[in-house]
């Protein structure tokens, strides 16, 4: 080989290892998200994209239009953003709470349910969700601040002492703000343990999130049921489950 | 008339040495200022005390509050406001210091404020310039509901022209040092070489409107208003009595002290290259008309006066240079030198003295090493600009009628170059450690992303330029030399040095926005998670509690709101539900009463403290009353730290 391409090829090979090396380190602080799919302003229709699926959640999930509107026993209106579920059943509540807010002047997606054909302690979560697009600034605004004033009202114990056994128990509730892809709200952590004579096994453990990235909100309630003594993690499952959907948002 | 040349000769050195000794004590007496800090400082300031305290309900209206930070602030009439419920602000006196005390602020209130819920935002400069902000509540009366913001965000748009002319600043300063020692040291045709002065003096104007932009800047930046106000008189009065205006202007004066010596400097060089090429072209004359004249005997005479009346002529213009030269010569190796030299070391101390460096640990060789590393930095990327743009690439296209050849510059620069890279090396390792603490920290905060992305950046520009060195020394051991190499293998330097550049560049732009970010070090907030064994006496209470533990976690562990997730754990790994905890978070090395906090049961065996709030950073202990029985409770204290 000539002096002049022995040293083409080195300084090749230098510029190729200063870029591996580059990348290498440049790859430490960049994240596995996916690519994002669309970006906004969102639509009713690509903000959907940034709702779990069934291939999200794991084999065996499947898709339903949530028709009953989280049926009768807690009944919210349709297209409403949850703010402290179950607190309608409640007897012993001394504020009024309102357990979900109506969007005035979005367009919704309308609510779905992802779930396993069968619940149990052992199977995969049920997660109700959808999401609301508005044309202006000020109406996100709004809602996102009426959502968030009274979710701020939902106590932090609560009682239902008659209804479904389904529904009767205590209620534990603790709130924390949450920040995923930019997407910036609250996640509420609800625990429900039944009466003793009712059910000493499992209890419920439910997590809504509702966040806003600009002109949408979307919220996602994820609930499981665990055993009594296990810790309840819906909290971090739907962090991790949420950090993967929105990042089709971008 | 060879007397009149030395007069003005030695006026000249007089004049330049009396500017010199004006400038640096001018300089001295800002940098002294700068580098004598009223009491040390941490980080970026958090406030530890105010009064009245965030929430307090008061029975009648406060004459004034009074906020005490960690280390000492900088403020204007602008910083602290007072908000009622309508977010209106209210007249209020104007804010000062607390018996001199540079880390309590305080400002008095107005006698008849109504009863309801006010909020006082404040902003406020720490001593590493950077503007911290934040507002506390009170009421009068009750509270009240208030639409009164909590934040004060700077203004987006003032935030990103101050980076930019921090980036101008730091660009600036490497193309005026690096291309000055290039052009006046480095490279023997330097001095006489326009495109090289060139580079030196716009790096002397971008540096001198960086600094202008971040003076006009600091001023809304600091008060929290937008770009309009950056020619308000008051905020730039307030800027230049803070620390960094004090800076600023010393480096302007630098500035300006460089600039001068580099124009006597190259002014110098161009006069004597002129003389010297006169007397050149002067004795060429000379010898040409003897030669002439030796070959004619008609033209002998006329030769015989021609070469007398130029041989005089030039001995007196050899006379009249080498007085001058004499006279500057002194000032040129004396004083100039010397004005370059302390302007050198004193232009990074205005960056050093101002920001992280002179907060934090080790202040006495903080401030040091990055004086290096901004300097070596400096150096390194102005000289590898100025080679790049007189040298090389001239070299490369072969298209100039002067014939440009790459030694000694190339291989004076590489040598150069090595060095800077060492220190860099070795000051950047140091800085790092120092501002980051833990590997934790690289990946969890801003600061720590932002250096790592420089990191790899800079790893390209090592590999780079570790092969531009290796082509230096292979052809340097050549018998023809560097300018015996191919023209492609001097294009591919070029481009190598090419890229070399842009990466520098954008060393410089991470750097700008790195400078305006807090120090992961204090940024950093490592959960605390921690586990305790439940007491014996609470064991033998219940018997799920035996060989049970408390594992608690608090999140971000840092003064503010915070969230405490207790567990309590059985001996088998389960949850073990208890009929109540309570907790109070006490400070075991301040005068403080222990604070209520507010503790809620959610699974079974889990317990939450949604709002736990810390006042100010240190050492805390989080008290636990267990509940295990109707009877029965015990006492369980958790220690940790809050940043």
């Amino acid at each position: 080989m000539r002096g002049a391409d022995r040293n083409a090829s080195r300084s090749r090979s230098t510029a190729i290892a200063a870029g591996l090396l580059a990348l290498g380190v440049l790859a430490g602080c960049s994240s596995e998200s996916p690519a994002p799919v669309t970006k906004p302003p969102y639509t009713v229709d690509s903000v959907r994209s940034g709702l779990v699926s069934p291939s999200d959640l794991g084999e065996g999930a499947i898709e339903i239009e949530d028709e009953g509107h989280s049926s009768h026993v807690i009944y919210t209106p349709p297209n409403s953003i949850p703010t402290c579920p179950y607190v309608q059943r409640s007897e012993t509540v001394e504020v009024a709470v309102e357990p979900a807010i109506e969007p005035v002047g979005g367009n919704p997606t309308g609510r779905t349910i992802v779930a396993p054909q069968k619940v149990g302690p052992s199977s995969l979560p049920v997660v109700t969700q959808g999401a609301v697009v508005f044309q202006s600034a000020s109406l996100v605004d709004d809602t996102m601040n009426k959502v968030v004033a009274e979710a701020d009202k939902c106590p932090a114990t609560f009682s239902v002492l008659g209804g479904p056994p389904t529904v009767v128990g205590e209620y534990k509730v603790g709130s924390r703000s949450i920040e995923i892809n930019g997407w910036k709200g609250f996640a509420q952590h609800l625990v429900h343990t039944s009466p003793p004579e009712v059910n000493t096994e499992t209890y419920d453990d439910l997590v809504t999130v509702v966040v806003r990235k600009a002109n949408a909100i979307i919220y996602v309630g994820y609930t499981q049921i665990k055993s009594v003594g296990k810790r309840a993690d819906s909290d971090e499952k739907v962090k991790a489950l949420m950090k993967t959907t929105l990042a089709r948002l971008g | 008339m060879t007397h009149r040349i030395q007069l003005a000769g030695h006026r000249w050195a007089w004049l330049v040495t009396r500017l010199a000794v004006v400038l640096l004590l001018a300089t001295g007496g800002l940098v002294t200022n700068l580098a004598s800090p009223a009491q040390p400082a941490y980080a970026h300031a958090s406030l530890v005390e105010t009064s009245p305290v965030d929430g307090e309900v008061l029975a009648s209206p406060p004459t004034e509050v009074r906020l005490r930070f960690n280390e000492a602030v900088s403020f204007n009439e602008r910083s602290i406001q007072l908000l009622d419920t309508n977010a209106e602000k209210l007249a209020i006196g104007t804010p000062g210091h607390v018996d001199g005390k540079g880390n309590t602020a305080q400002v008095s209130l107005p006698t008849d404020l109504a009863e309801g819920t006010y909020v006082l935002a404040w902003r406020v400069t720490s001593a590493d310039s950077h503007v911290v902000s934040g507002a506390l509540t009170f009421s009068i009366g009750h509270p009240s509901a208030t639409s009164a913001p909590v934040e004060q965000d700077a203004h987006r748009a003032v935030v990103v022209v101050d980076a930019v002319g921090r980036a101008l600043a730091f660009l600036g300063m490497a193309l005026a040092l690096g291309g000055a020692l290039f052009v006046a040291v480095l490279w023997p045709a330097g001095r006489t070489d326009r495109p090289g002065r060139r580079i030196v003096w716009s790096g002397f104007a971008v540096l001198a409107a960086g600094t202008v932009v971040v003076l006009l800047v600091q001023g809304p930046y600091a008060a929290g208003t937008s770009l309009a106000e950056v020619f308000d008189p008051d905020l730039l009065g307030a800027t230049l009595s803070t620390r960094l205006g004090h800076a600023l202007l010393a480096r302007l004066v630098i500035v300006l002290a460089l600039g001068v010596a580099f124009g006597l400097a190259i002014r110098h060089r161009s006069r004597s290259a002129n003389n010297a090429t006169a007397t050149t072209a002067m004795a060429t004359t000379a010898t040409a008309t003897t030669a002439t004249a030796t070959t004619g005997t008609a033209t002998t005479a006329t030769a015989t006066i021609g070469t007398t009346t130029t041989r005089t002529a030039t001995t007196a213009t050899a006379t009249i240079g080498t007085t001058t030269t004499g006279t500057a010569g002194a000032t040129r190796r004396i004083v100039l030198p010397a004005v370059a030299t302390v302007g050198a070391v004193a232009l990074p101390l205005t960056w050093t003295l101002t920001d992280h460096a002179q907060t934090g640990v080790q202040t006495w060789l903080a401030v040091p090493a990055t004086s290096l590393h901004l300097l070596a930095m400096s150096l390194w990327l102005g000289g590898l600009i100025t080679l790049a743009a007189c040298v090389l690439i001239p070299a490369g296209r072969r298209e100039t009628n002067q014939a440009i050849t790459l030694a000694p510059a190339l291989p004076r620069f590489s040598g150069l170059a090595q060095v800077c890279f060492a220190v860099i090396a070795v000051t950047g390792v140091y800085l790092s450690w120092r501002q980051v603490g833990t590997w934790a920290a690289l990946g969890a905060t801003d600061f720590g992303r932002l250096l790592l992305g420089k990191l790899a950046v800079v790893l390209a520009v090592v590999a780079l330029a570790a092969g531009a060195r290796r082509f230096v020394r292979r052809r340097g051991r050549e018998p023809l030399g560097l300018d015996a190499a191919p023209a492609a293998a001097v294009r591919r330097l070029r481009r190598s040095v090419v890229a070399e550049i842009l990466l520098g560049v954008a060393v410089v732009s991470i750097t700008a926005v790195l400078v305006n970010t807090a120090p992961a070090r204090t940024s950093y907030a490592p959960p605390v998670h921690t586990t305790v064994p439940v007491p014996a006496a609470a064991a033998e209470s219940a018997a799920g509690l035996r060989d049970a533990s408390i594992e608690v976690q608090i999140e971000p562990a840092r003064a503010g709101n915070n969230v405490a997730d207790i567990y309590l754990t059985g001996a088998d790994g389960s949850l073990v539900a208890v009929p109540e905890i309570s907790g109070r978070l006490e400070s075991p090395d301040r005068d403080v009463p222990a604070l209520p906090v507010a503790v809620t049961a959610a699974e079974p065996g889990h317990y939450v403290a949604n709002s736990m709030s810390i006042p100010f950073p240190g050492e805390w202990v989080l008290r636990l009353d267990i509940r295990v029985s109707d009877f029965d409770e015990t006492p369980v204290r958790v220690q940790f730290t809050a940043r």
